[in-house]
Parts: structure tokens; sequence; C-alpha cells
């Protein structure tokens, strides 16, 4: 060995690019932002009242449930973990936060207090089962959804419980005001802000959401570095159904009822917004913007096609529809450099095939002034 | 030949002079471990001196990956006794292990391909302002100075870890256990992943460790000419047993091959 070789660091130089990450993520979150931005110009032009303050007030006043429990739903999917139990956990809530009204005359503000209570205890039963006992959480939480909807059924006969008419409670103002100031915001999109800005602080700033990627992105390196990834998991079920909690409280003081039947297209709503929104359902990757994105762009459809008087059972074929295209088209993105490099390849291979062949083809192209191909 | 040319390499090291001197850092004693009625390590015996290199070889099922789980903590031994600077220790969990400063870099390469270098370097134990937000600063300036200092030869610590080399993964992930100060590094076939290239360089990196002499490593591998570049011992697992221990510039491969596979195929070398 020479010195020039001694000194040389252990460099390594030829480093091979593995389909660069990085940049599928820039482009991810910039289309995402342009696809955003092109349904709101779509329905803009073409849907009469959409473009207003009062229609995007409402786009957001809906889209505040979806972002509360869509939030700690990306923690979740980021953790690698799958939650189909959130609907009926939700509806649930709901139904006993009406219960407790109606049948124990509580104050609406502890009603509400009971029904986050129980929505945290339901993600405690799904965050155990799954990180404990070990059971995949696509079968706990399906067993859960089922239990939970049951429940909720057996509980109210299967009729929505209203609250009394008379009732009266600045619970109500939290979740069904309007703050005149601001051309009539609906308080509840304060709590959908609330729930994005400090989710994605946790999920950027703290040890926790590094630590929910990390279990996500390589479990087993997490565990060998000393991360607890079952504590991740069992943190963020935890977190989410704590979340189903608080929607069931906010609809609550919403409807002043309890629908045993309300959640039933929640959850296709949640983890359709998390999925547009770019969260890997192998883990590991995912951000709050994304699900932010997500969810408007699932409100504006919702929103967009009543107003343009589309029948509304289309919504779920439409969102169903945008969960493949876009699924598909970030897949494409990541492979986009694999499939480059196999078409240059190919050329490659093809041309060098052809070449002895194609020289009287292409001459002849040439002549009638084809495209000259290199 | 060419495992003369390493073996004077060793030689030249002084390892050989300097091994009555040196003080063990990690001792196992008699550790034994059943999986029903499976073997897998019958009361074996290890040492680790400090800033030494030793092999650990043995063809597939010898015992090596069981070895390596209990010092990680992954998984507890049935039977026998650990040691650390001479204190028993007991290994209950990953974390145990790490606070112990006994790091693995496994076979798989551990890093999180969708974070960065600096957060893998400082993965699990995140440096924190005001003991709440993880101080994003401080990583990128200490993650950048261990790169620099340890030659890993990485243009920047922002780069995410699917977007390195093989070689690189590997530098990044002994780097993080050398931050971490540890004492012991486990590396579980450190270029079995690599190219040929590649595994030089990871051969490189681990040499100046050697110089640096301040970490003790236990090398699991099949290849014998990095186990001869690399190693000051020899120990060889055979059906959960050790069966021999050698100074590697008392050795040669053939003897180490004869040892592994049982001297049924080099019946000269015993």
């Amino acid at each position: 060995m020479n010195k020039t070789d001694a000194v040389q660091p252990a460099a390594f130089d030829d480093s091979v690019s593995r389909g660069n990450l990085f940049l599928s993520r820039v482009l991810r979150e910039f289309g995402l932002t342009a696809v955003t931005i092109a349904v709101f110009a779509f329905f803009s032009i073409y849907a009469q009242y959409f473009f207003g303050l009062d229609n995007v007030y409402d786009i957001a006043r809906v889209s505040t449930y979806t972002l509360i429990v869509g939030v700690p739903t990306t923690y979740l999917f980021i953790a690698g973990e799958f939650d189909l139990s959130i609907g009926p956990n939700f509806a649930l809530c709901n139904v006993c936060m009406a219960l407790a009204i109606l049948n124990h005359d509580l104050n609406p503000w502890v009603a509400a207090g009971i029904a986050v209570l129980l929505g945290t205890g339901i993600g405690a039963v799904n965050g155990f089962v799954t990180t404990v006992i070990g059971v995949p959480s696509f079968i706990v939480t399906l067993g859960m959804l089922s239990v939970l909807s049951g429940l909720a059924l057996v509980l109210t006969a299967g009729a929505a419980v209203n609250y009394p008419d008379n009732l009266e409670s600045s619970f109500f103002t939290v979740t069904n005001g309007v703050i005149g100031g601001l051309n009539n915001l609906p308080v509840s999109i304060l709590w959908g802000l609330a729930a994005v800005i400090i989710g994605a602080w946790v999920l950027r700033y703290t040890r926790f959401g590094y630590h929910v990627y990390a279990t996500g992105g390589n479990p087993r390196a997490a565990r060998a570095a000393g991360i607890s990834t079952r504590g991740v998991k069992f943190w963020c079920f935890v977190l989410t159904g704590a979340s189903c909690g608080v929607v069931g409280a906010l609809q609550g003081g919403w409807l002043r009822q309890g629908d045993p039947v309300g959640g039933s297209d929640f959850t296709l709503l949640v983890v359709a917004a998390v999925i547009i929104g770019g969260v890997a359902l192998t883990g590991g990757e995912g951000s709050v913007y994304g699900t932010l994105l997500g969810a408007w762009i699932i409100g504006m459809l919702y929103n967009g096609f009543i107003l343009l008087g589309v029948q509304s059972y289309w919504n779920q074929f439409f969102i169903g529809l945008v969960i493949v295209l876009v699924a598909s088209g970030e897949l494409a993105l990541k492979r986009r450099d694999d499939l480059g490099e196999f078409i240059r390849s190919s050329r490659r291979r093809l041309s060098r095939r052809l070449v002895p062949q194609a020289f009287a083809g292409r001459s002849a192209r040439r002549q009638k002034g084809g495209p000259a191909s290199s | 030949m060419m495992i003369d040319a390493s073996r004077s390499d060793s030689a030249g090291g002084g390892s050989v002079a300097e091994e009555g001197v040196r003080r063990t850092v990690l001792s196992a004693e008699g550790i034994s471990k059943q999986y029903g009625h499976v073997t897998a390590l019958d009361s074996v015996d290890l040492s680790l001196a400090e800033g030494e290199i030793v092999a650990l070889v043995g063809d597939n099922g010898a015992g090596k990956t069981t070895l390596v789980s209990i010092l990680t903590g992954l998984i507890q031994p049935d039977a026998g006794e650990l040691r650390l600077d001479s204190e028993p220790i007991w290994i209950d969990s990953p974390r145990r292990a790490q606070e112990l400063g006994i790091a693995t870099v496994f076979q798989d390469l551990a890093l999180v391909n969708q974070r960065d270098v600096a957060a893998n370097l400082f993965l699990g134990r995140e440096p924190r302002r005001f003991g709440l937000v993880v101080d994003r600063r401080r990583m990128i300036r200490e993650a950048s100075a261990a790169i620099a200092r340890l030659r890993v030869g990485l243009p920047n610590v922002r780069a995410l870890a699917s977007d390195l080399s093989g070689g690189q993964r590997q530098a990044v992930a002994v780097a993080r256990a050398i931050l971490r100060e540890s004492r012991v590094l486990l590396l579980d076939e450190p270029t079995a992943a690599l190219g040929v290239r590649e595994a030089r360089r990871v051969v490189e990196f681990v040499k100046e460790l050697r110089a640096d002499g301040r970490i003790s490593i236990l090398l699991i591998s099949h290849n014998m000419d990095n186990v001869f570049e690399l190693a000051d011992r020899v120990v060889v697992f055979r059906q959960g047993k050790k069966v021999a221990e050698r100074l590697v510039a008392e050795t040669s491969m053939d003897e180490i091959v004869g040892l592994i596979v049982g001297g049924r195929f080099t019946g000269s070398s015993q």
C-alpha cells in the first residue's frame, strides 16, 4: 500500500443511489399541494358558490373531524400499525356521551370527558392486544370494529339518542359556536387547526416523533437502538382512540345527539385522508402536512359534488377512486428512477441488437424526413 | 502467499506481544442456550481484551448468532455468566446492552432508510433542548464531526440512509456505535452484503478502528480473508461448542477451515 492510499479516508465514493427517496418525497409533497390547488380551482370554476368564505369554512368544519383523528392515525400508520375501529369507536363515544347526559343528567362537559376517556380506553385495548399479546393490528381492530358498532347499537336499540331540547351549556358554544369577528368562523375549525399544529410539531421535533418514524421504518433497528417499539405503538393506539373520543364529543355538541351508526363511513374518510396524504402503509413515511391536504381534498370532493348537483352516493365511489389513483401515482413516482433506467437500458439493448439491420430502415426514414433518432 | 502477508501485518502491529498486558473487557463463561431439544450453545467461554479484535467463526448453526443475540440482550442464556470489567452483568434488553457499552452492527444493516444520517447516528438517544425538543442543530453538528473524525467519507449527514451505498451504511452503523462511546462492538458479517470495493473500504475502516485502539471488536464472519486481515485471535464454534481458539499469528487459513468443518475435509490439518 502506498502513502496516498493510507491518507485517503475510508471513503465510499462509488455510492450507489437507491431510488433517491429524498427527491421523490419532495416531489410528492409538492405534487400533492398542486393536486389540492387543482381540485380547488376546478370546483371554483365549475361549481357555483364553491369559491366563497362561507363554503371554505364549511369544508374546513367538515375536515376538522377527519383531521383530529387523522393526525394520530398518521402517527399510527407511520409506526407501521393499522386501525379499522376508528368509526365505531367514534360512534360508541358519541352514543355514550348522549346516554350519560340523558340517563344520568350529567353536565355535557363531564359527559364529554367520559367520551374521551372511553375512546382512550378503547385505544389502549387495541394497543395492548397488538403490542403485548401480539395479534396483528388489522385483525384486532377488525374485531373491535364489530364489537364497538354492536355495542353502540345495543345501547341505543339502534336509534339515535337526542339531548334534551332545553339543555344549555358552554360546551355547545365551544363545539358549535361561531366567532362573529372573523366572518362567523366556526369554533370547531380551531380544534382541527390545533390538532394539526400540535401534531405536526410533535412528529417533527420531539423524540417521540423521531421514534415513531424509526419504529415504522425499521423496527429491528429501532429496537436494537433501545427504542421501545411496543411502547411507541401502544401510545399511537391510545392517541388514536383518544382522538375518536374527542370527535365523538365534538359531534355530540354539534348535532346534540348520539348516533350509533354515525361513524359508518368515518373510518374510510380518515384512512383515505391519511393514505392520500402519502403515509406508506408499510410504515416509516408520511407527514401531518400530507394528511392535512388529504383531508382537504376529501372535504372538497364531498362539498364540490354536492354543489355540482351530483348524487351524494357518488361520494364513496370517487373517494375510493382517488385513493387508488393517488397510491398508484405515488408508486410511479417512487419507481421513477427504476423505470427511467429500465427504459434507457432496454433502448440500448434494442439499438445494439437492431443497429445492423436497422440501417436500411433508418436511411429510408431520413429520406422521408422522419425524426432522425441518433 | 496472501495468508503470510496478513500474518506479518498482525505481528507488525504488536498484538501478540501485548496479549498478556491487555485488560479483559468482556468475558463470557459457560454460556449455554437450549431451544427445545436443540442445544444452540453448550457451555462456551469467550473473552475480549481492550482494543482487541476477536473473530468468531463457524459453520451455519454453530451458535454464533445465538451468542451475539445474548450479548445484544435479545435473548437470555440458560446458564453461564457474562462479565464486563470483571463485574457480572445481566443483559436483559438491547437497551441494557447499550447502557453497558455493547453495540451491535447487524447483518442487515440496522439503519432506518427513511431517515437521514444524523437521525440514524443518534437513533434512540436524540439530544434534546429543555428536555422536550430534539436539538436538531446539535445533532447535525456532532454527526458531521463524528463522520469527519471516523473518516466515513460521507458528503452530508442530511442524506437519507436509503441513498447511501452498502459500505456507507455499514460505516454509519459502526459510527453510531462509536458515537455512543461503546466499548465493545459486535460486527455481524460486516462485508457479506457488499461488493468487492465496498467490502474493501469497510475492512480499511475497521483497520482504522483497530489502530485507534479504543474499542474492542467481536467479528463474526465467513470471510477468512477478512478474519485473517483484521483479527488478533480466532475462536471457532462447531455445533454449539467452542472447539478451538488460535492467535491469528500462529495459525493458518487451512487449519481454521479444518476446525470449522470438523476435520472432515482437510484431515491433514489436525
